[in-house]
Order: C-alpha cells, then sequence, then structure tokens
C-alpha cells in the first residue's frame, strides 16, 4: 500500500524565516498553524502478515529442473543465469538464498503474479490472523471476500501516519448497516480554495466546547479542540500507562481525553488542561488538582444510580424532580467554578424528552453514548447515526441546538465516521476501543461496552504509544481533509448537523429505484 | 537475447499461459482471488471470456459479483419475456449514437460501450495500444485519460477520445484536432473532488516528457479545473475546443454528487453532447481509500436520477448519458440502460481482460507484476500487444452475445429501446 505524505514540509520561506531569526511556526506571536508531525512507529508485536504464499516444493523442483534443460548449455551465458534465477514476484517473495522454497511472506502483496504465472506450484491466500485480535465489529466483513479489516487499517494508519492510497477500484461491499449506509457529498467546481493541493492546507478541523450563544466576552475565550476527536473513557480501566499515554497524545495534539476519578491521580496536573473529567457526584470535586481541569462531565447514568446491570431505559423514570435538584445542585457547584459541564448520557427510549428536561440546566453540552458496536440502549436498538439525527434536529426545532455542544460516542472506530457522525449532528466524537487497538491491545472476546469490555493488559512504552496515537490523529485528520475538501469546504464546523451533504442508502434507493419490483433475493 | 528480452520471454509466457489455466478451471483457484465486487468468478469469467470470445458456461457467475447491493441485486424480469427464438438475434441493434443533437458531426459505435480514460503513465503504452486497436476493430471508442497522446497511438486517432483533464497534462492542440470526441474530466468516481494522483514511482523519463514534468515526482492535478468556476465558464472550455476541432463532440465527465441532475442540465446547456456520470466505485490507478468507499454515490443510484431530470426538462433526446464506476459485465451494462443510461464506459473488465486479478497494487513501486498498469519498461512489455488486442477484443464480442440474449428474451429489437425500462428490472436488496 503506497502512503500519501501527511507531515508539513520545511518551505524555502521557512527557511528564509528562520534565517532571519524569526520562527517560522510563529513562535513569536504564539500563532501556530495545527499540524500533525508524524513518524514512523513499528508495531511493538509483529502484525500479521496479510497474505500467506505457499509453493509446492515438487513441483518447483520439477519446474527447475524443466528450466535448465529448457536453457541448456546457454547458461554459460550470464544473462541466461539471470534469467533463469529471475522469480515470478516483483516484490521479493522469492528473493531469500533458497527461493520459492521458503517464501518470504512478509513481503507478499497478494498480486498473484506468481499464481498466475505458475498456477500449479504457487498458491496465496489470505491471513486469517489478523482476526484472531478482534471481536466481530472489528473483524473482515467476510473471510472470502475481505483481504482487510478495520482492525488492519487502525494498526497501519497508527504505524505509518499516513493516509491509506492503493490503485483499482473499490473491494467492497455496496452499503452496509450504520455508518456504511451513508455517502458523503462532493462538489464538481468548489474548492475550499484554489491554493495548494485543492485548498486542503487551508481547512481547519477546530471545534469549540461549549455554547455559542454566549456575549462577545464569553466567546472571546473558547474551549476549543483541534481536532472534532477526543478519548472516551477507556474500557481498560486504571492502567497508568496508557492513562499516560492518552494524556500526552491529547496535549500533543490539541484534543481531551476523559478519565474517571478513579484515574485521575496517575495523570500529571501539566495535562489537566487536556483532561474532561467525568465524575458522578460531588465527592469526587474535592481533589487538590481539580481546580486546573476546564471541563466536567457527570456522567447521569452512575449519578442516578443506574448500575451495570440495570437497563438504561429506567434512566428517565428515574430521573425525577428530586434527582434533578441534586443533579443541579452539583452542575451549579462546578459552573461556580467556572468550569464547563457536560452531561453523559445514553441513547435510550425517550431520550429526547430527557433532553428537553435537562437542557433546563445550566448546562455546555451532551455527550450522547452507544455501545461500542454502535448500537443504541433503546428497547429496539438501532444504529447511533438515526438516533444523533433525531436529537440534532429536535434540538434545532426546540430552538437550544446552538446553546449546547453535542459529543457523540460509540461505534466510531475508523476516520470516514467521524465526518458522517458531524453531519448527523454531532460536533465531536469520542473513539473508545480505537485508540485501544492503534496501541496494539488485544480484545478478549466481544467488547461491547466499558462495563463488560475486556482486554489483555499488555505494557508498553509510553513514549511509544504518544507516537501511534499521533499517527493515528495524523492519518485521520488528513483523511477529514479528503472529505472536507471533495465538498468544498474550509471549516469542519460548517459540516455540523448538514444532513445535506450525506447521501443516505435507504432515501436514495427508494428515489433511484421507485417502479422496481422488489423481490426476496 | 538481451536479459530483458529473455525475462520478457519467460515471464510474459508464462503469465498468459497460466491465465488461460486459470480461466478454464484447470488449476487450483488462489483463495486470494477476488473481493466484493470482483469476485473469483467475475475474474475468471472475464477470463474466460478474452480467452474464447464466447458467453461462459453457468457453473461460473458471470453476471453478478457478491457486494450485496446496486447492480448485484438487480436482475431482469424475464417472466413475462417472448420466447427466445422469436426474435431473430441478428435482428438486434447494438449500436450508439453519440450525438443526438440536431446539429454537429454523427459518432455512431456498433456497440453500447467505449472504453475510459487511462492515461500514459498510469498505466503501460502496449496496453494504451491494445485498447485502441481493439476499439478499431470492434468500432468503438477508447480514451486517453489524462497522460497525453503519445504518437504509437496516431493510427487509431479516429477511435480515440481525446480527455482534457484539469492538470492539462499532455493536452496539445494537434491532438485535439485528431480526436472525434473530447472529453473534460471534471472529476473521477474513485475519487471525486480530489483530483488525479501519479505517484512518483511510475513518473518515468517518457512519462515526465509526455506530460512536461519532471521525472519521478509526483504528479497531482488539482480539482477542479482552475479556470472553471461556473457554467459559463466551462462553456467557455468548450467554445476553446470547438475553435480547434469544430467537428468535435464534447463529452463531459463528472463524478456523481447529489446534485448530479443539476450538473448534467448545465452541461447540455454549456453544449455537451455526452454527459459522462463516473460512480462512487468505478477504478483509478491510485486513489485513497477513503475517497473510493465514502465519496459520492454509486452510480446505480445517479443513472435514474439524471435521466429523470433530462426528461422532465425535456432535452432527453438531445444529450447522451453514459454512465460508468463499477459497471463490470454485460449484464451490468444492459441493467444501467434499464436504469436509464444510454451507454456505457468501461475501464477494470477490460484490464481483467488482459490478466489483471484486482490486487490493487497499480500504485505501488514499479505499478502493475504483469505490465497493465506500468510504466515500467521491462513489465510493460510482458503484456504482448496482439494478445492483449485478442483479448479484450473477445471479451466484448462475448458480451454482445449476452446483449443479444437478454434482448431477445425481453422482446426487445434494439439495446435503445432499452433504455429506461426500469419496469423490467427486480431489485432483491434489503
Amino acid at each position: 500500500m503506497e502512503i500519501r505524505e501527511t507531515s508539513p514540509k520545511q518551505t524555502n520561506l521557512h527557511k528564509v524565516l528562520k534565517n532571519k531569526n524569526i520562527h517560522p511556526d510563529g513562535k513569536l506571536s504564539g500563532y501556530h498553524r495545527f499540524s500533525i508531525d508524524t513518524v514512523y512507529t513499528p508495531p511493538r508485536i509483529p502484525k500479521p502478515f496479510s497474505f500467506l504464499p505457499t509453493v509446492n516444493k515438487i513441483g518447483l523442483t520439477k519446474l527447475l529442473v524443466k528450466e535448465v534443460f529448457h536453457y541448456n548449455f546457454k547458461l554459460i551465458k550470464s544473462d541466461y543465469r539471470q534469467a533463469l534465477m529471475s522469480r515470478p514476484c516483483i516484490y521479493g517473495v522469492f528473493s531469500g538464498p533458497i527461493g520459492g522454497f521458503n517464501p518470504i511472506k512478509e513481503k507478499c502483496t497478494g498480486c498473484l503474479r506468481c499464481v498466475q504465472e505458475y498456477p500449479d506450484v504457487c498458491n496465496v491466500e489470505i491471513n486469517p490472523e489478523f482476526d484472531q485480535y478482534t471481536d466481530s465489529f472489528w473483524r473482515r466483513k467476510d473471510p472470502i471476500y475481505s483481504s482487510t479489516s478495520p482492525y488492519s487499517l487502525i494498526i497501519n494508519e497508527a504505524e505509518t501516519g499516513k493516509i491509506p492510497v492503493k490503485g483499482m477500484g473499490y473491494k467492497g461491499s455496496f452499503a452496509d448497516e450504520g455508518w456504511d449506509s451513508i455517502w458523503t457529498d462532493m462538489s464538481e467546481i468548489v474548492r475550499p480554495t484554489r491554493d495548494g493541493i485543492y485548498g486542503r492546507e487551508f481547512i481547519s478541523t477546530k471545534v469549540t466546547i461549549g455554547s455559542k450563544l454566549g456575549t462577545y466576552r464569553e466567546l472571546s475565550d473558547p474551549i476549543e479542540s483541534s481536532l472534532p476527536i477526543l478519548f472516551d473513557l477507556t474500557p481498560v480501566k486504571n492502567n497508568k500507562i496508557l492513562i499516560e499515554t492518552l494524556a500526552k497524545a491529547s496535549e500533543k495534539n490539541g484534543t481531551y481525553f476523559l478519565i474517571r476519578p478513579s484515574e485521575i491521580s496517575a495523570i500529571p496536573r501539566k495535562f489537566h488542561k487536556n483532561l474532561i473529567y467525568s465524575i458522578e457526584d460531588m465527592k469526587y470535586t474535592n481533589h487538590k488538582s481539580y481546580q486546573d481541569i476546564r471541563i466536567i462531565e457527570i456522567n447521569i447514568v452512575k449519578a442516578i444510580g443506574i448500575e451495570q446491570s440495570m437497563n438504561y431505559n429506567d434512566i428517565w423514570k428515574r430521573l425525577n424532580s428530586e434527582r434533578i435538584a441534586e443533579i443541579e445542585n452539583l452542575i451549579n457547584k462546578l459552573k461556580s467554578n467556572g468550569k464547563k459541564i457536560i452531561l453523559r448520557i445514553p441513547f435510550t427510549d425517550g431520550i429526547l424528552e430527557g433532553i428537553e428536561k435537562l437542557s433546563k440546566a445550566d448546562i455546555d453540552g451532551f455527550h450522547l453514548f452507544a455501545n461500542y458496536h454502535g448500537q443504541t440502549y433503546e428497547h429496539s436498538p438501532r444504529f447511533i447515526s438515526r438516533v444523533l439525527r433525531e436529537v440534532h434536529e429536535f434540538m434545532l426545532k426546540k430552538n437550544i441546538r446552538d446553546k449546547f455542544t453535542l459529543v457523540t460516542s460509540g461505534g466510531i472506530i475508523l476516520a470516514e465516521h467521524v465526518p458522517k457522525a458531524i453531519i448527523f449532528g454531532a460536533d465531536l466524537v469520542g473513539i473508545d476501543t480505537t485508540p485501544l487497538v492503534a496501541l496494539q491491545m488485544r480484545f478478549k472476546g466481544e467488547c461491547v461496552d466499558a462495563d463488560s469490555a475486556e482486554f489483555y493488559r499488555d505494557s508498553f512504552d509510553v513514549e511509544w504509544g504518544v507516537n501511534r496515537l499521533t499517527n493515528l490523529f495524523g492519518a485521520w485528520h488528513n483523511q477529514i481533509l479528503e472529505i472536507l475538501s471533495a465538498m468544498g469546504m474550509r471549516d469542519i464546523r460548517r459540516l455540523r448537523g448538514d444532513i445535506g451533504r450525506a447521501i443516505i442508502k435507504e432515501e436514495m434507493e427508494a428515489e433511484a429505484f421507485e417502479g422496481i419490483r422488489r423481490i426476496t433475493d | 537475447m538481451s536479459l530483458i528480452e529473455l525475462k520478457i520471454n519467460k515471464h510474459g509466457k508464462a503469465i498468459n499461459r497460466g491465465i488461460d489455466t486459470l480461466a478454464l478451471l484447470k488449476s487450483t483457484i488462489p483463495p486470494a482471488l477476488g473481493n466484493f465486487r470482483w469476485t473469483k468468478d467475475l475474474i475468471l469469467s472475464t477470463y474466460y471470456q478474452a480467452l474464447m470470445g464466447e458467453i461462459p458456461p453457468e457453473t461460473m457467475n458471470y453476471k453478478t459479483g457478491a457486494s450485496g447491493g446496486g447492480f448485484d441485486k438487480l436482475k431482469f424480469d424475464f417472466t413475462e419475456s417472448v420466447s427466445y427464438d422469436s426474435i431473430s438475434q441478428s435482428e438486434i441493434k447494438l449500436s450508439l449514437e453519440l450525438n443526438k443533437r440536431r446539429n454537429g458531426k454523427s459518432l455512431t459505435i456498433q456497440q453500447p460501450t467505449y472504453g475510459g480514460g487511462m492515461s500514459f503513465g498510469s498505466v503501460s503504452l502496449n496496453f494504451m495500444l491494445a485498447r485502441a486497436i481493439a476499439a478499431e476493430n470492434l468500432q468503438t471508442l477508447t480514451c486517453t485519460g489524462e497522460g497525453g497522446y503519445p504518437t504509437e497511438l496516431f493510427p487509431y486517432s479516429k477511435n480515440i477520445i481525446t480527455q482534457v483533464a484539469t492538470g492539462l497534462f499532455g493536452v496539445r492542440e494537434e491532438t485535439i484536432q485528431k480526436s472525434p470526441m473530447i472529453e473534460f474530466k471534471y472529476a473521477q468516481g474513485a475519487k471525486p473532488g480530489l483530483g488525479g494522483h501519479l505517484l512518483a514511482d511510475k513518473v518515468t523519463a517518457s512519462v515526465a516528457k509526455m506530460r512536461d514534468s519532471v521525472e519521478f515526482s509526483s504528479l497531482f492535478s488539482p480539482s477542479p479545473f482552475h479556470s472553471v468556476y461556473s457554467v459559463e465558464d466551462h462553456k467557455k472550455h468548450v467554445d476553446w475546443i470547438k475553435a480547434v476541432n469544430p467537428e468535435a463532440l464534447i463529452s463531459v465527465k463528472v463524478s456523481t454528487p447529489k446534485d448530479v441532475e443539476m450538473v448534467a442540465i448545465g452541461s447540455y446547456y454549456a453544449g455537451a453532447n455526452v454527459i459522462h456520470i463516473d460512480g462512487g466505485y468505478g477504478g483509478t490507478g491510485a486513489a485513497p481509500e477513503i475517497a473510493k468507499k465514502n465519496i459520492a454515490m454509486p452510480i446505480e443510484y445517479a443513472i435514474p436520477r439524471v435521466h429523470k431530470f433530462l426528461e422532465q426538462e425535456g432535452v432527453r433526446d438531445e444529450i447522451t448519458l453514459i454512465a460508468s464506476g463499477g459497471i463490470r459485465t454485460a449484464y451490468d451494462v444492459t441493467k444501467a440502460i434499464a436504469l436509464g443510461a444510454d451507454g456505457v464506459v468501461i475501464g477494470t473488465a477490460e484490464n481483467i481482460a488482459v490478466g489483471c486479478t484486482h490486487c490493487g497494487n497499480c500504485e505501488r513501486g514499479r505499478g502493475c507484476q504483469i505490465g497493465i498498469a506500468t510504466s515500467d519498461e521491462e513489465l510493460s512489455q510482458y503484456r504482448d500487444l496482439s494478445w492483449s488486442v485478442e483479448r479484450i477484443t473477445n471479451m466484448y464480442k462475448a458480451w454482445k452475445k449476452q446483449y443479444k440474449v437478454i434482448l431477445a428474451q425481453l422482446g426487445l429489437k434494439s439495446i435503445q429501446e432499452l433504455r429506461g425500462r426500469k419496469d423490467l428490472l427486480l431489485y432483491g436488496g434489503k
């Protein structure tokens, strides 16, 4: 897979400015244009080969003997000897000392030239090993037709930090459930600007956390995230190395990470400005370094005492006026300390009424979460995108949308899911299992939500982890730019809730195939 | 013989033999062959058609892939059809007039498809030549793509469309004058709105010379034309071409945004003879994976949308609607026409006919390992010219036989009668 550079290059202008003792990154002015500097970071556990080339050794021996007889006495000439030794692979799979008798599997790209050239001798299989590390949501969609999976894609992005670029057309299924049933729009003529490579360099991915309706003074010092992506609470709890890695990666890339009260002691104070503290009641607001934290998330599920075994749909029954008063007290206490407050609530039945009720409190946003597979907690679960759109449109109708930031999480595992979630109404997304995949942490069975998911507890070097997550952000950032560039958009904030930019399978199909008789396949 | 000649002789012939062996299912089929869109059966049945020029045996699924939607879930409703024998297949017309306007020169192709743009540099000169000669044999067209017009193609100029794309690489007045049709490429389905990419490894000296660029330096075509901000600007482009070659037809190739029908009608009023819509699942020499899968709509949705809108605007019979982007088989072609297209542009299937495995390594290093999508001097000679011409010609011969079988079963006497006949389709998707 060929990959495009994502890191900015030093230009001549940079050099001139440096010579004049003016820092090209603008450190004198304090301004720094957001970019992500990626660095190749190899996997800590050797990653599985994509393909498994095999050679029938008896067949190969016969073939070589036949070729020797074919060239015969001409082999005294060097060119003929070289032709004899020339192997049917341009990637060097058979370039080891004993050639085809021991194919070098890691070099195989699955091009199948060896099979085309010697179909009775060579064979190539897709290596299923990647699938062993993951759960069903991350696996290949089909063992026959898929050679890549979300898991292998993220592993590669974390390694290289670059956009996957390949030849030939799309190889996947027509459309699937969830994010894969949505395409994003493009424009034939409009570009962000006509400068650079289609104006990509000028696209902003910065988002603001908090109300858009404040006074000028309130809005003049916004809390911003350089990317519309933050690290959600991780299912691997209280892992010091992991927490430190997430903290450093957030700080390095200008975004945020969520942690639980039990995890805050692992975070050096300098990272608190990038931290979103997810609490459930007043007792967690007394930590000595809590003052530096700017954003607090109140976990409503925990705050009203719903345990893992209980149904999240009970949330609205339990949220009586007494409970709401308790939460409002907590909010008022936190607000008096100048914090931004976000309420974390699950996608459940009755979420619209719930949001309307909670929107009267002095808060700055909602974090709406589905499970790790993108399914809501409704009695009849749906994919997150549908409910997210309903929430966004409901808030627009109630004229409260700009008062709140909407964060959403659950089932957002690939770069393309981010702009799609934003089109459906989110301001930012939270990623949960994705950073763990980037860090090569392996799933223990199905990982559906934070309370039940289990991972093998591997240890790794924090700096290695920070580089892997930075690479992930770098690759995603550039892919988001591709999507925005195609639409001619210069600012990701403009994309929020712009549902007209979505091409939705069921809507398109109803229109395009109108008049075509449906049959059961 | 030189070493390169020896290698070409050794590997080129062995690859050809192997492809035939695979086509006839005389060896084990590699498990890694195929994907949702180009399944093992589709690849091998295309090899078979390219080898034999005949409809493949029913033991192979040569009609649909496994993508689970679009063309793969559409089928023809033959239940009301007339007897297969009641229409003589020799009566059935497959030709397509590309100029539907009242003025201008007629340009008729003898099958409802022509070849899509593949640039010099993204594919080998040998393959370009093979496509051009096959187009001449089949009395249809093929397209230069955006890499210029190598002089070796001049003898086949009546069958070659010159593409004017956003980077204007290799665009010269002489080659515009030679062409019966000029194609403006605004966007490509596989990377809509992202321009073209030719990665550094493939920009060899001859490629760089043809494109007036620098050797082994990546080439990005902008998106869109830097001189076009509106339909009026596009009209000025058309005027420029008309000044250079007044007889050339004008084709406008665009991607499939949500408002694709607006783009189509704008192109019509700017003077286009052909509106060519390229769907999201089309081929490419190199594109970001995120773009192939996620940007712009599949062609199956865009065709009926444009067809219907052009009808509503009362101009449907004055413009030719050409579709492309993931159209793989004779069945896909006829389904696209039933959805509303006049004809179809084919790209990847021609590559498959000469041995492509749809592995997607075109952009990598030396490019295609068997010499199709490459600019490598040695590899590009692995595909023997006459062999490749025969393969492409055979594939289309087999397709023509299938068109006739389908049309006969539907009781239609020409491919044009099939246009927009959605009532003849059934849909089995979710």
